[in-house]
């Protein structure tokens, strides 16, 4: 057995205190909680009886109860995460709706992304999703390709923004074609549906009319329709 | 798709994550992270078995090396 001289830590905004490794003759991690007077090492942390186990290996669901089981016996609570395991999550992060707008209506942007993602219903909004790094065109193309629906902040600043909204609307307006679905799920801010010929036969939901929470839960209501496997 | 390895590598970023290493006669090396949570104040391991084509997972195997990894 070796210590790979490897330990990970938490980041910085997920841990409120200090983290300290002392590597003496017994090795240590100790913690302390801001504010608290007080440390605690990670020996006098409570043992969980919980194993995960990751594996390259396809097991039987026979196979795994048999795992489960002789690690009950052994005083292990096994939990077996394999290639199903991985394929079901990567489904369920993927995100379900992709919100287009305008950068000077991010305040609306935002609330909806925020709305949504407290209903438990993922989002791909650029603030959310990208990180410092991330081709920005990649991961643009991705979110609208994967997402099920396609949320537009449409407002004056929509219309009269010819850079990358109006490549996303195209990029859906596409996908919609293409597909023959119904992708698009506009929220009007401050103008009429007449701005939009193409959209004209869509239902929309008004922002300044029915404010965060109500245009929050029709959008989950919308879009969890579309995700529902009876639907 | 994220790999099985990416999950392994990289759920339960909240906690300090400590790295071992064992050779296993069957499943090969092993490699184990002993979690340590210490807002839950709890801890718990994981291990990661590579290969696609291992028939079984012994428990057994894995429980010895996986309880000395905790007391290290």
């Amino acid at each position: 057995m070796t210590l790979r001289g490897n330990i990970g830590l938490p980041a910085a905004r997920q841990f409120p205190g200090q983290l300290a490794i002392e590597n003496t003759a017994q090795f240590q991690v100790r913690a302390q909680f801001f504010g608290d007077p007080g440390s605690i090492s990670a020996n006098e942390v409570q043992m969980s009886k919980r194993i995960f186990i990751y594996s390259e290996t396809q097991l039987s669901d026979e196979d795994v109860m048999k795992l489960k089981e002789e690690g009950r016996k052994l005083g292990h609570e096994v939990q077996f995460r394999s290639q199903t395991h991985a394929m079901m999550r990567s489904r369920q992060d993927k995100p379900l709706a992709f919100i287009s707008y305008d950068s000077r209506d991010r305040n609306i942007a935002q609330s909806i992304a925020i709305g949504l993602q407290r209903l438990m219903c993922s989002v791909w909004y650029d603030e959310f999703s990208l990180k410092v790094g991330d081709n920005l065109r990649d991961s643009i193309e991705r979110g609208l390709k994967e997402c099920r629906k396609c949320v537009l902040i449409l407002s004056q600043n929509f219309f009269s923004n010819g850079g990358w909204t109006k490549k996303e609307f195209d990029s859906v307006f596409t996908r919609e074609v293409l597909e023959k679905s119904q992708l698009i799920l506009p929220i009007w801010s401050g103008i009429e549906k007449q701005h939009s010929p193409s959209l004209l036969n869509v239902k929309g939901l008004d922002w300044n009319q029915l404010g965060q929470d109500e245009v929050c839960r029709r959008l989950y209501l919308a879009i969890e329709a579309q995700d529902s496997p009876h639907s | 798709m994220p790999t099985v390895r990416q999950y392994f590598e990289t759920d339960f970023s909240h906690t300090v994550r400590i790295h071992v290493k064992f050779m296993l006669p069957e499943e090969g090396e092993i490699e184990a992270l002993w979690l340590v949570d210490f807002l839950g104040y709890m801890s718990f391991l994981t291990c990661y078995v590579p290969g696609e084509d291992a028939r079984s997972i012994s428990i057994c195997d894995l429980s010895g090396p996986l309880n000395t990894a905790k007391l290290k």
